[in-house]
């Protein structure tokens, strides 16, 4: 059984230099690995498909995975394998990389004691492996993602188009229906993304020059036009409203300013009461600007957990919503935060209050 | 440290409603009832899914797990939502 897959290269051509070791497989993880001029033989745990343990540590609800360890042989020649084992079971098939990024995969077996799987699943998997030491994925913000699809018996440029052109529509579309602070990085970085997306598929278009693979390329730039007017129209009215708030600022500065010079500064309170007067005043002035920013405050600092620490984020939200009961006691722990400051502001307001009296 | 009082009063402020806006308001709409489902989903069942499971016109990213269940071993496929990874 042969299936077929097409690995990313903007170079229009696959050399055995591009190989590397990606970001997502931790070096601790890393049990055997050998890099020389005739190939390149790593051996590690697959942690980087089982990626659920960070909700694992939250939950109160864990189960025995078997820990799932991975080879990857690619001979200079680009003929290699890749296994995936664990105690009682395995995952292997062969592959040959053509020079213009085709993969073919044969000899597939799957070693379980239950036929309880997905087969094509497992294909994407095998494939996903390969695509990943040999491609990375520098566009994407998920590193573990199947993007492009994996074809039976035959080699289907067409298929393969489809499935580039079907993933630039995914950004455009996430972009259109997320227009949450949170996601304003993200959004504007998923143009960028797209860019250097379509150049990956205007080398497949020069490689496979079909009529139907040009056609769906014209139409992905399409997209990119639209997505990049989506994110610029964004842009303008944001600066808009942030000009507008600039504007009231300085006005409230200029006033404050102009009647300390025509009233004079009021400059008869004595130390002992500063704070039931001036400071008073001016610290809840003080907390009012806080809340006035921090709402812009607060989708900078969301954006960047979202783009930067995608796996914080990620935490973060399943705990917003997850059931209280649904959590270990670490989960509980962080969930009960607001409340703990809530008491612990309750408490200074008291002593302040008190203090003021 | 008098004057320390409402500065202090506006970062325990700060604090307190970052805290809130991340981990207690959900506002109602579509996307957190998904999440709410989706959030049990993942903390109970490890983020398996099977044929019925609907990401929703949502894109996942996918990961599996083998575990062993009543002396066989299974192959759990696990998907999870999120902004960008891919569908199919």
């Amino acid at each position: 059984m042969k299936f077929y897959g097409w690995l990313p290269t903007n170079r229009g051509k696959i050399n055995f230099e591009f190989i590397k070791i990606p970001d997502v497989i931790l070096p601790s993880h890393i049990y055997e690995r050998s890099i020389s001029s005739d190939g390149f033989f790593i051996r590690s745990k697959a942690d980087f498909f089982n990626d659920f343990e960070n909700l694992s540590s939250i939950s109160k609800y864990q189960r025995n995975a078997k820990e799932v360890s991975f080879e990857l042989l690619i001979q200079r020649d680009l003929i290699g394998y890749v296994k995936f084992s664990w105690n009682d079971g395995s995952i292997y098939s062969e592959f040959i990389i053509q020079k213009n990024g085709v993969v073919c995969f044969s000899n597939l077996s799957i070693n379980m004691n239950s036929n309880d799987y997905d087969l094509n699943f497992i294909k994407r998997i095998v494939y996903t492996t390969v695509k990943i030491f040999v491609h990375g994925d520098a566009h994407h913000h998920q590193k573990i993602d199947i993007t492009l699809p994996v074809i039976d018996n035959e080699f289907d440029e067409n298929k393969i188009s489809e499935g580039l052109l079907d993933y630039i529509k995914r950004i455009e579309r996430n972009v259109k229906l997320n227009n949450e602070c949170s996601k304003i990085l993200k959004n504007e970085i998923s143009y960028y993304e797209s860019e250097g997306y379509l150049s990956y598929f205007s080398t497949f278009v020069i490689l496979f020059p079909s009529r139907k693979v040009k056609k769906n390329y014209q139409l992905a730039q399409n997209v990119i036009n639209s997505l990049k007017q989506i994110v610029n129209k964004r842009r303008e009215k944001r600066n808009f409203g942030n000009s507008i708030i600039t504007i009231i600022l300085t006005f409230l500065g200029l006033f404050i300013s102009i009647n300390i010079l025509l009233n004079g500064y009021d400059g008869d309170i004595c130390i002992e009461n500063l704070h039931k007067h001036r400071f008073l005043v001016l610290g809840w002035i003080a907390v009012g600007v806080i809340l006035f920013y921090l709402n812009i405050f607060y989708c900078t600092l969301y954006s960047y957990i979202f783009y930067s620490n995608y796996e914080m984020f990620e935490i973060l939200e399943y705990l917003k919503h997850a059931k209280f009961r649904d959590l270990n006691w670490k989960g509980k722990l962080i969930k009960l935060i607001p409340l703990f400051l809530f008491i612990i502001l309750m408490y200074l307001l008291q002593y302040y209050l008190m203090y003021l009296i | 440290m008098d004057a320390l009082f409402p500065v202090l009063i506006g970062v325990v402020g700060v604090l307190f409603y970052l805290s809130f806006k991340f981990l207690v308001f959900t506002r109602k709409n579509e996307f957190s009832e998904i999440m709410r489902y989706e959030s049990e989903r993942c903390l109970r069942n490890q983020c398996e899914v099977d044929s019925n499971w609907n990401p929703h016109g949502r894109i996942y990213t996918n990961g599996f797990m083998i575990e062993e269940k009543n002396g066989k071993t299974r192959f759990v496929k696990q998907a999870k939502l999120c902004d960008l990874g891919i569908l199919n």
